[in-house]
């Protein structure tokens, strides 16, 4: 026994293999996103660093632009919106994005995407995407699609590095970031300034623009257990088409000053954790209108004229969060409890007319969540979760308060070679803010919108090649629509949606692979029309030939309503001219045939039909080119 | 039997935690500057992964008998080990012109670095294996 304990220590402290594949091994081992993934939390798509290096993954909507299902898509106000549902001006409110362990949030909205769906990603490490109800444990409300940032960490980015890059219509980017690590605690600190230029579009013989200039700085601190986090926030560009829908700006602007604070602590040997996090955000919002531009168009959204409006809203959370996680022999359990506070006032909001201003029905909402999930590991194959959650939400004012309910049922199996994943889940949703607080087009009456679901996921891994197939059928009751009237109600029918996709990756070498993507998206539609039917197909190949990455990618986009099929080729090569320096070229939509998106101007004010719009690229054509120092 | 596996279970999961591979190539590296199967090494401060799995690495406490000094910070380097040979854990150290090279990240990638000049001072000649890892 003794020597053959011996025998396989000797083997394991062997160090025969080359320095090449042992340092290889040790990068591809030591992959943050292998310590902070969680495949049990539902069916995950992993970016890791050395994808977003590869991809030149510049802001977010890199990554969203070709995600499974999905195309990035912006709302009339030039704000990110990936499940965008024109005119409603926000749709994607189950889109939780998590910036480490604090929700980045916009308590008017619901979800942070509308602020931070198109951020840079230069001090972001690796990206998770849980699509489909994951896991309870992630946040305080449910939530359809999850996307975890990770910031870099002076583990594995010590020193600092400068970034600057120029490109189509004088789009550029400044960055800098250091970070370090000393005896008993390490940080990071970040600044950046983006000028993003955009292509102008004329309408009506006005000119829409969605330019955007983003400041922001971000540092943490980080001890063994404890870490504290602080992102501030300045961005000011073109609202593109505004919300007054019938009408062409010809003026806009829109500006958020944004800070969020957040703190995380793990006690009991990392099995009990406290994150608290506090954010304020201050939106102004600014358009006017041509002279005589209303007259004898239908006014779709305000019932009176006006040629300018001016608005502030104001918006503060703080979030507090404490979970306990058991390890028995056979299962893992978590307890959950959370709360959160949201303070929101639209009421600041000024037209050319005079109008009278109408009262805001509540302006605070206190969420009070609590979660148990159960991971039940039968033997080293099989694993069970199930999970309940529930929020009470106290609205202060006369608005009802609303319960909701989360049930999620999973059965995993893992194989050598195979991973099965099955999901049900039963999960209802409260209205948020931005539906019914509006005196305009909001409804304090709207019920809780409640999805049914099942999902399966399938992954093959043999040799170099990882095989998956995702399905998934869920029905959506009490959806939100915009009824004749420009409001919003929950609609009467229950609507059916089911999806599917297939992918394919080979890895044909350690630092060459081709990613093969289709999927497929159907919902019935709301409102007893035709039904939403798309397809997504994308190739992806990256390459590294010497000191050059390469990077190459095809989506093609068919069946998205009122407008032509989509074929987005982006590419990228990045050259290493030493261990400091980087340059790096890049080419978004580059033959200007990608995906476009149709916006409502005019509608029959007798039929209801839509006579005029505005159809815009989604991704714009643009050439980026940068470099990198480090120090 | 059961033992047995137990045994093995936890050895290859000790080989597959990070530390454990970070200390296989700290390892190899000063194997092949010291030309030592066991080479005697210094630490200043402290490099966790190689002191919870030191390998072939026989770890000293005095820099007087050590064959070369490990470093995670060229901070209150004691006065003994200035005529040794030594090595970094971060970039930064290659500042410092006595450190002939560094095992360090950067970018989100590990990386090994030695400057040519600084290995011929001290008469090292590395297996060609690590060229590609030798700078002027």
């Amino acid at each position: 026994m003794k020597i053959l304990l011996l025998i396989l220590v000797f083997i394991s402290f062997s160090y025969g293999e080359g320095i090449d594949s042992l340092l290889n091994d040790y990068a591809e081992e030591s992959e943050l996103s292998k310590k902070t993934k969680d495949e049990s939390a539902g069916n995950l798509i992993v970016y890791t660093r050395d994808d977003l290096e590869r991809m030149q993954v510049e802001s977010l909507k890199d990554l969203l632009k070709s995600l499974r299902f999905f195309s990035y898509a912006e709302n009339r106000l030039a704000q990110p919106d990936i499940l965008n549902l024109d005119p409603i001006s926000y749709y994607s409110k189950g889109v939780r994005i998590y910036l480490n362990e604090s929700e980045l949030l916009s308590p008017i909205a619901g979800s942070g995407l509308i602020l931070f769906g198109d951020m840079e990603m230069d001090f972001i490490d690796h990206v998770e995407v849980y699509i489909g109800f994951p896991s309870f444990e992630f946040g305080v409300e449910p939530a359809t699609v999850v996307i975890r940032l990770y910031s870099k960490t002076a583990e594995h980015d010590e020193g600092g590095r400068v970034k600057a890059t120029v490109g189509t219509h004088g789009t550029n980017k400044q960055n800098v970031y250091y970070t370090n690590k000393e005896e008993d605690f390490s940080y990071f600190i970040y600044a950046n300034r983006t000028d993003d230029k955009k292509e102008t579009y004329e309408h009506d013989g006005e000119t829409l623009g969605r330019d955007l200039q983003t400041n922001r700085f971000y540092a943490s601190l980080s001890t063994k257990n404890h870490g504290v986090e602080l992102h501030a926030l300045k961005a000011e560009g073109d609202m593109f088409l505004t919300s007054a829908v019938g009408n062409v700006p010809r003026d806009t602007y829109k500006r958020t000053d944004f800070i969020g604070l957040s703190t995380n602590s793990k006690f009991l040997s990392d099995s009990l954790t406290l994150n608290m996090s506090y954010t304020n955000a201050i939106n102004d919002f600014s358009s006017e209108y041509p002279p005589g531009a209303l007259n004898g168009i239908p006014v779709l959204v305000f019932p009176f004229e006006y040629h300018s409006y001016a608005q502030t809203i104001k918006e503060e959370s703080f979030t507090a969060s404490l979970k306990k996680e058991w390890d028995l022999d056979s299962q893992t359990i978590t307890v959950g409890a959370k709360y959160r506070y949201k303070h929101f006032d639209l009421t600041d909001l000024v037209f050319d007319i005079n109008v009278p201003a109408e009262p805001q029905p509540y302006k605070v909402e206190n969420v009070y969540s609590i979660f148990l999930e159960d991971l039940i590991h039968i033997d080293e194959n099989n694993l069970i979760t199930l999970s309940v959650m529930n929020q009470e939400y106290v609205r202060k004012g006369d608005v009802d308060n609303q319960n909701t309910t989360q049930l999620r049922f999973g059965y995993i199996y893992t194989d050598k070679s195979w991973v099965s994943k099955t999901f049900l889940s039963s999960q209802e949703f409260a209205s948020e803010p931005y539906m019914t607080v509006s005196p305009h087009y909001g409804n304090e009456e709207l019920k809780p919108e409640k999805y049914t679901s099942i999902i399966q996921e399938f992954n093959y891994t043999i040799s170099n090649t990882i095989s998956k197939v995702f399905l998934a059928y869920g029905t959506y009751e009490n959806m939100p629509i915009i009824d004749n009237t420009f409001k919003i109600q929950n609609a009467q029918e229950d609507v059916s949606s089911h999806l599917a996709a297939a992918e394919l990756t080979i890895l044909f070498s350690e630092k060459d692979k081709l990613e093969l993507q289709a999927n497929y998206f159907y919902l019935e539609s709301p409102y007893l029309s035709e039904s939403t039917v798309h397809y997504n197909y994308v190739i992806r190949m990256l390459n590294s030939i010497n000191s050059f990455d390469i990077f190459n990618e095809l989506a093609i986009h068919t069946g998205f309503d009122n407008v032509d099929d989509g074929y987005n080729y982006s590419v990228g090569i990045k050259y290493e001219v030493n261990k400091d320096l980087h340059l790096n070229f890049k080419g978004d939509n580059i033959f200007n045939s990608g995906l476009e998106q149709s916006f409502i101007n005019q509608v029959d004010p007798f039929t209801g039909e839509v006579t005029d719009s505005v159809i815009v690229p989604k991704i714009e054509r643009r050439f980026l080119v940068g470099m990198e120092y480090l120090f | 039997m059961i033992k047995l596996i137990a045994a093995f279970l936890l050895i290859i999961n000790v080989y597959a935690s990070d530390d454990k591979k970070a200390s296989g190539i700290f390892n190899l590296i000063l194997k092949e500057i010291t030309k030592k199967e066991n080479p005697r090494v210094y630490i200043h401060t402290n490099i966790y992964s190689i002191e919870q799995y030191p390998g072939d690495i026989n770890i000293v406490t005095d820099c007087n008998k050590a064959d070369i000094a490990l470093l995670s910070t060229t901070k209150n380097l004691p006065p003994e080990c200035n005529k040794k040979i030594l090595f970094g854990s971060r970039y930064s150290h290659l500042k410092n012109p006595n450190v002939i090279g560094s095992f360090f990240w950067q970018k989100g990638r590990p990386n090994i670095l030695f400057y040519k000049q600084r290995l011929k001072k001290h008469n090292i000649k590395l297996n060609p294996s690590f060229d590609k890892y030798i700078e002027d």
